[in-house]
């Protein structure tokens, strides 16, 4: 279901005094199985970008039009479309509120129209992979649950319907590191099997691990569309609209304007090792 | 026990939310005066914080909701003012009277009753202020039971799910600790 | 505040912008009670007279203040027609089970609506006119005298101030549960009173679980640093009444008199 965005604008209130132009004419292509990472500054349109793709919003002008249909058409199934494409918010814990864990998670499959035993079966598969025991938990009350648990069953929440889309709003902020590195593992799981992912973060050294794409907005403007390295490559650039790069890609740049020969091509950690090991060994062999 | 700072701040709350709740509904159709999302906080005042909370959030909800969206307009406000205030005070007063040992009865004992001395009231209000005596029973019954009976079955299941997940998330303190 | 749906208030410089906010509140008051005894054509032409003025005065634009009358008029003709047909008449002009057509209840009817529409607009007047905050403001100092008889005001003023502070942290906590829970697929929409009535309990449950969180940390945070209810906070001391504002008053309840006394 590749997503393709039309000169796509979008403002908030329009007709009032408080008028915002979020959005300006944006072109943008997403194919099937990608990893895109979407960076900017504080109010520069990411969470609206989004929105749009997920029909959450309707464009003030252009198309979103995901797997060939314009979703805003009339007519669209977008309750279909719901079932394919998952969105998770920056506190996705706050909306839980069924009594027990299986109803909450159940609840985005219930215009899917599959018999139950078919729903509790990917019920328990969606909880499973936040690592919960399914027989354990499934009758508890996830309001009794932890920051962090209440979290993990959030996030079941919207994995449950086993999206081929899966959009992150900032979904790292405020979960411990385990927890943030387990929930990465689980989405780069997704992608690799398929999903295609978005994610929005500030964090340009997760997105630097696992975005192969980044989508810079500045203003409402789609500034920079390109393989992570690429853009990641300009660190003057983005550190002059206040983004920065990731720290290895940062160490490669400060390297080199040290004056030390170093590849210029890093963005994840793994990258910056592999390079550090091999100068290591090239020094011995001279 | 709740202190009384905490009964206040979670009465300005639901004062808020009755300017907040309504807005989400805007979109539907008719929301308003089918699902009375307006009630909804008052109701919840008057059970968690006591009868004369609930009345100050049935006075103060919808006065703030008039001021700030313009809904209800200011004409309708005196009598939707008096309504919600009795409803807040008589959930609120018959929440504290009634203990049967099982929450749900109490909570629906409270609100049955409260809603009904809400409606006469109101209902009484708005033939002496409004209608000169002459507003009939006929109308009476209609506007307040036949057009809101959607909301009031609403009312009567949503209420006790919204107290029962504030004890579950431990924000209110439990009325029958196990 | 960008994000809440705009209210009525227009800024402005007219002479009914400047009045006191406690004038015009208890004007307002005044008013109420004006047209509420009122029942003559006479009085409804004095009344139409006095709105005229402000209308004037304010300096409006005419569609606000007839907007959100022309926009409810389906309510009107309902409430005309519940009066029209229920009133209970010696002479009705037609009847069936309890309905009953009569002249004296369409003008009921009539009297009524006219009513409602002349204190939307008067409403729609004083809100034009006056920012919330001056409402609120005013309504504190209003409020005020009730504390000798025992109504706890400091408590009343505390619920009122933090309200105004959470609506809209409360407008944006709903938008976002609202937008989580459609994408999970809540029908908010959707053409069946079922599924709408449904679709309450995600957006409700969460919202009132986000409310009350906020008013626990706050309250937590309010009795660590001390506060007592009954404790005495400083008031700014505001200016007392102008002539203007007093002269204003004097108006309002003249418009009252006559209409008790002359009509
Ligand atoms: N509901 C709304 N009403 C009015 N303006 C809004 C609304 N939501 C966002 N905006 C404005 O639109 C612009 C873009 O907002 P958006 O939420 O898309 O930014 P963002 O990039 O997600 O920011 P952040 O990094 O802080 O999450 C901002 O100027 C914001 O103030
Ligand atoms: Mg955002």
């Amino acid at each position: 279901m590749p997503i393709v965005l039309e000169n796509v604008s979008f403002t908030y209130g329009t007709g009032t005094p408080f008028e915002t132009v979020a959005l300006r004419e944006i072109d943008l292509r997403i194919a099937d199985g990608e990893f895109v990472g979407v960076m900017g500054h504080t109010g520069c349109g990411k969470s609206t970008l989004i929105q749009l793709m997920a029909g959450l919003l309707t464009p003030a002008h252009g198309k979103v039009m995901i797997d060939g249909a314009d979703i805003n058409g009339k007519g669209y199934p977008l309750a279909n479309l719901r079932q394919r494409l998952s969105i998770i918010f920056q506190y996705p814990e706050c909306q839980i509120f069924e009594t027990t864990m299986e109803k909450d998670v159940a609840f985005g499959l219930k215009h899917s129209g599959l018999s139950a035993p078919e729903i509790q079966a990917k019920v328990c598969r969606a909880l499973e992979s936040v690592g919960f025991s399914f027989e354990e938990i499934r009758s508890l009350s996830p309001l009794e649950l932890s920051g962090g648990e209440k979290r993990r069953v959030a996030i079941a929440g919207a994995l449950v319907t086993e999206p081929q889309i899966l959009i992150l709003d900032e979904p790292v902020a405020g979960i411990d590191p385990v927890g943030r590195g387990d929930f990465l593992k689980l989405v780069s799981g997704l992608n690799r099997n398929g999903v295609t992912v978005l994610m929005v973060s500030h964090n340009t050294d997760v997105l630097g691990d696992y975005a192969e794409r980044i989508l810079v907005l500045d203003q409402g403007r789609l500034i920079m569309d390109g393989p992570t390295r690429s853009v990641f490559s300009d660190v003057e650039k983005l550190e002059k609209l206040r983004l920065g790069v990731c720290r290895p890609r940062k160490i490669a740049h400060l390297l080199k304007e040290r004056g030390v020969q170093f590849p210029q091509d890093i963005v994840s950690y793994e990258d910056l090792l592999k390079a550090v090991i091999k100068s290591r060994k090239s020094v011995a062999v001279s | 026990m709740m202190t009384t700072v905490k009964k206040a701040i979670i009465t300005a709350v639901c004062a808020a939310l009755c300017v907040v709740l309504p807005t989400a509904f805007h979109a539907v159709p008719n929301a308003g005066s089918i699902f009375l999302p307006m009630h909804i906080p008052v109701l919840l005042a008057g059970l968690i914080c006591g009868w004369s909370y609930g009345l100050i959030c049935g006075l103060i909800g919808p006065l703030l909701s008039t001021l700030f969206t313009g809904m209800p307009p200011m004409a309708y406000l005196p009598s939707m003012l008096i309504e919600l205030a009795v409803y807040g005070a008589a959930t609120g007063l018959l929440m504290s009277l009634v203990h049967t040992r099982e929450i749900y009865t109490d909570l629906y004992i409270s609100l049955i009753g409260g809603m009904l001395i809400g409606r006469i009231v109101a209902g009484l209000s708005r033939a002496l202020i409004f209608a000169g005596g002459s507003y009939s029973m006929a109308a009476w019954a209609t506007s307040y039971f036949a057009t809101a009976l959607p909301g009031i079955v609403i009312q009567l299941v949503l209420l006790p799910s919204i107290v029962f997940a504030l004890e579950r998330a431990r924000l209110i303190p439990m009325r029958y600790p196990q | 505040m960008s994000r809440l749906p705009a209210g009525m208030y227009l800024p402005g410089a007219s002479c009914l912008h400047r009045l006191d906010p406690l004038v015009k509140l208890v004007g307002f008051v005044i008013f109420i009670a004006a047209v509420i005894v009122t029942d003559s054509v006479w009085g409804y032409a004095l009344l139409a007279v006095f709105i005229g003025g402000l209308i004037v005065l304010s300096g409006i634009p005419l569609n606000t203040i007839f907007g959100p009358v022309r926009r409810t008029y389906l309510f009107f003709l309902t409430i005309f027609f519940m009066n029209g047909f229920f009133f209970s008449a010696a002479d009705p002009l037609w009847s069936r089970w309890f309905f009953c057509l009569s002249w004296a209840g369409m003008i009921q009817g009539a009297n009524v609506v006219l009513r409602l529409i002349i204190l939307i607009i008067a409403g729609g007047i004083l809100t034009a006119t006056t920012s919330p905050m001056e409402i609120t403001a005013a309504l504190r100092r209003l409020l005020k005298p009730l504390g000798y008889v025992g109504i706890p005001v400091d408590i009343l003023s505390l619920i009122i101030s933090v309200a105004i502070q959470f609506i809209p942290v409360l407008f944006e906590e709903v938008e976002t549960i609202r937008k989580a829970q459609t994408a999970r697929g809540a029908r908010f929409d959707s053409a069946r009173l079922r599924e709408r009535a449904e679709s309450m309990f995600p957006l409700v449950i969460p919202v009132f679980l986000a409310a009350f969180r906020r008013a626990d940390e706050l309250a937590l945070a309010m009795e660590a640093r001390g506060y007592r209810c009954g404790k005495k906070r400083s008031e700014v001391a505001k200016n007392s009444l102008h002539l203007w504002d007093i002269g204003a008053l004097f108006i309002v309840l003249g418009v009252l008199m006559v209409q008790i006394f002359v009509f």
